[in-house]
């Protein structure tokens, strides 16, 4: 099997099922009740948090959710904003961010989305344009999940913030922990979402920053848990996971970064461009590489590489179930490309071997399928 | 006095000398679709019962019932043996505390010598006496109590009459082999069918690596919804790409559409035939889209000799839905998974198909071992809600 769809999951790494069993058969108590073995648990929790600030170099605070749709979320609905103002998203968020910004126009809000180029990166002359003093919000993601794309954060956040300091921003950095160098407090942002299952840890656990005296308001009530601002009994298992393994990823970030770089260079130098267009560059995130085929659609290819035991995926596994004509990649793709996008993405697991075995099967695939257009 | 479950039989009632093999039928399919709930089923005329049965499952048997063809209504009752003073006690325990209502009863035991009427006025002033908020009205009314007061010494109370599907029970029609797209009409017209006591077959067309194991899943989860009502259904997966590539390859690609489903139709008629299946079913409704002209289904319909029955025929779209939506199907068939028609759909396909030009065309093709190996390639899959 060879796994190549790791923006989309990742395998859970095998530290995490020691802290699965011991948070749940033995420390199984919920961190909010009294004795002793809870606090216990509490005590694990609030070092887990403590874990993940530092390693982000964040200076504020984290709060514990069930991913990364629902920390984007939270940071579109949570931040008081002024009634009509302006909210800015680019036009290659995913859609945790899309969709609940259209929300807000809806409600009254001025959304306005910034173009980007053809890897899903802002135009910063467009973004400055865009920026006023009625502007209250801003979501940027930081690494692009289809084609790897990292936009300049520190710097759109200055510029945000240089026209209107009161602008939160914030970015989704969901493909970018633990992959890519994250240093919160340099980048400056106001919030920042994360998800733990895209770190080799499991689903369901995701978190969101809150840089130091920035505060949201709750999306969800109940009980008092995470200050307040995510009630519900905290995912404690998961979250120890989370912890571990953001910090092991960023510990071997470099190993890392070097191992997928060579498999990701070793698919670009070896596919055959007359056929297949590779949408990336030197500023895009060594664990994804974008490609679109020429006059084949990229879910047949996605179905053709299955019975080798190829997992790819197309775009975001999260929208591949609709059809997408206004996609924001259209634009800068010629028709005989539309509809062929894949997108490889890897993981410190994966091989250049791998890479080799796949190119083969993409190459012999696709000339069958070529056929029959 | 015990709760039981009074079921009136449906259209079977007219049948003559064969009314016990449709019976029979009936009380299978019951006794089937009651899988896994402790309980007796008795048969009586024109009627059944369902007893000794835990209170806490008296909803379930119900939910289940409600899609079982053949059955005409349905009351949960109170049976009592036939005695007057608790008859008035259990037509009290079933009566609301206000409102108006009235008493029916139907006296069977003819040894009984008062009429039906005393004994409905009688149990109505005894209700009336120990709930005064109660009012009766003959007429216009909020609630009815029955008591129906049968031969055998036992009598039924009861106030629900809920409408079963009605229809005939499955299997006694005999087997039909349904075209089961993944679309809205196909399993609409399945239920139409079945409902007509059809026992069901079903065959899927898989365009690997066009279409998805989503869509695969898809259409396993449409047969387990039908087979709610259809009872299990057996659903075979047909290999179809290599077809559409032969077509593709070389026909005209308008044709590709009248050429395709004349296949369809020779792979439904082989498995039909090893299966015992005495028609075809599709979800054709004329004019709908291309392959649904006259022209077209007569294309269709001259590459076999099995009858093919297409319930939906006179339907339209808007009625389709409706009743997709009721059985369950719609929601999901809307699921946005391709299936094998889309793959290769031609901008403008042959509407009116002449069939001397179809054959013409078709003859390029090694139709025989295409459909073979098509057959030989079948995956089988039991649906069962």
């Amino acid at each position: 099997m060879i796994y190549f769809d790791n923006a989309g999951t990742t395998k859970v790494d095998n530290e995490c099922m020691a802290i699965l069993e011991r948070y749940c058969l033995e420390n199984y108590f919920n961190p909010s009740a009294l004795y002793r073995q809870s606090v216990e648990v509490k005590k694990d929790l609030k070092r887990a948090r403590q874990e993940i600030v530092s390693a982000l170099r964040g200076d504020g605070e984290i709060i514990f959710t069930s991913g990364g749709t629902e920390s984007a979320n939270m940071a579109v609905f949570g931040v008081t904003k002024r009634k009509g103002s302006r909210i800015i998203i680019s036009k290659s968020e995913h859609a945790a961010v899309k969709n609940s910004a259209l929300k807000l126009r809806e409600i009254g809000f001025e959304v306005v989305e910034c173009d980007v180029d053809i890897y899903g990166r802002v135009d910063e002359k467009k973004f400055i344009s865009l920026v006023n003093e009625n502007t209250s919000f801003v979501s940027i993601m930081h690494v692009n999940n289809e084609t790897g794309g990292i936009n300049d954060i520190k710097r759109l956040n200055a510029i945000a913030k240089s026209v209107n300091k009161d602008i939160i921003f914030h970015s989704d950095g969901v493909q970018a922990i633990g992959k890519i160098p994250v240093n919160l407090r340099d980048l400056g942002v106001d919030l920042y979402s994360m998800s733990a299952h895209k770190i080799h840890s499991p689903k369901g656990v995701g978190a969101i920053y809150l840089k130091e005296g920035v505060r949201i308001n709750p999306i969800m009530h109940g009980g008092g848990q995470e200050l307040g601002i995510r009630p519900s009994t905290e995912n404690i298992p998961a979250i120890m996971c989370f912890s571990l393994m953001l910090k092991k990823m960023v510990k071997d970030l470099s190993k890392n970064l070097e191992k997928v770089s060579k498999i990701k260079d070793f698919i670009q130098k070896n596919i055959d461009e007359s056929i297949i267009k590779i949408l990336t560059d030197e500023n895009c995130s060594p664990y994804i590489i974008s490609l679109a085929l020429k006059d084949v659609r990229g879910e047949v290819m996605l179905h053709s590489l299955e019975k080798y035991g190829i997992m790819i995926g197309t775009g975001s596994a999260c929208s591949s179930s609709k059809k997408n004509t206004d996609h924001w990649q259209l634009p800068y793709l010629s028709q005989s490309y539309k509809n062929g996008k894949i997108r490889i993405s890897f993981s410190h697991e994966n091989t250049v071997e791998q890479a080799d075995y796949f190119i083969n099967k993409l190459n012999l695939e696709y000339s069958t399928l070529k056929r029959y257009t | 006095m015990e709760n039981i479950i009074l079921i009136r039989i449906g259209e079977i009632f007219l049948k003559g000398s064969n009314k016990r093999f449709f019976e029979n039928r009936l009380l299978n399919n019951i006794k089937k679709s009651l899988y896994r709930i402790k309980c007796k089923i008795v048969k009586a005329h024109n009627r059944c019962f369902i007893e000794n049965f835990q209170p806490s499952d008296q909803e379930e048997i119900v939910y289940r019932l409600k899609k079982v063809f053949g059955i005409h209504s349905i009351s949960p009752a109170i049976k009592i043996p036939t005695d007057f003073e608790g008859i008035k006690q259990a037509a009290l325990s079933i009566s609301p505390t206000q409102g108006f209502f009235r008493v029916t009863v139907n006296r069977a035991d003819k040894r009984i010598v008062k009429r039906s009427m005393d004994i409905a006025a009688e149990i109505g002033a005894f209700i009336l006496k120990q709930k005064p908020n109660l009012k009766v009205n003959l007429f216009e009314y909020d609630f009815e109590i029955n008591v129906d007061i049968r031969e055998e010494g036992f009598s039924y109370i009861f106030c629900e009459k809920i409408a079963g599907q009605g229809g005939l029970p499955v299997g006694c029609s005999g087997k039909g082999m349904l075209l089961l797209s993944g679309g809205i009409d196909s399993p609409v017209a399945g239920y139409k069918i079945a409902k007509r006591g059809v026992e069901l077959f079903a065959v899927h067309f898989y365009s690997y690596p066009y279409t998805s194991e989503n869509a695969k899943e898809k259409v396993i989860d449409l047969a387990k919804k039908l087979s709610e009502y259809a009872g299990e259904i057996t659903l075979f997966v047909v290999p179809f790409t290599e077809i559409q590539y032969q077509i593709k390859e070389k026909c005209p690609i308008s044709y590709l559409i009248a050429i395709m489903r004349r296949f369809m139709v020779r792979i439904a008629e082989k498995l039909a035939e090893k299966n015992g299946c005495g028609a075809i079913i599709t979800g054709e409704s004329l004019g709908q889209v291309a392959s649904q002209t006259m022209e077209s289904i007569n294309s269709t319909n001259s590459v076999i000799k099995m009858p093919v029955f297409r319930p939906l025929i006179g339907y339209d779209k808007i009625e389709i839905i409706d009743i997709a939506k009721n059985i369950g199907t719609y929601d999901l068939s809307i699921l946005p998974f391709e299936d094998c028609c889309t793959v290769f759909t031609p901008q403008d396909p042959v509407i009116r198909p002449k069939l001397e030009e179809v054959q013409k065309i078709e003859s390029v093709l090694d139709v025989n071992k295409l459909v073979d190996d098509a057959v030989n390639g079948v995956e089988t899959i039991v649906c069962r809600s």
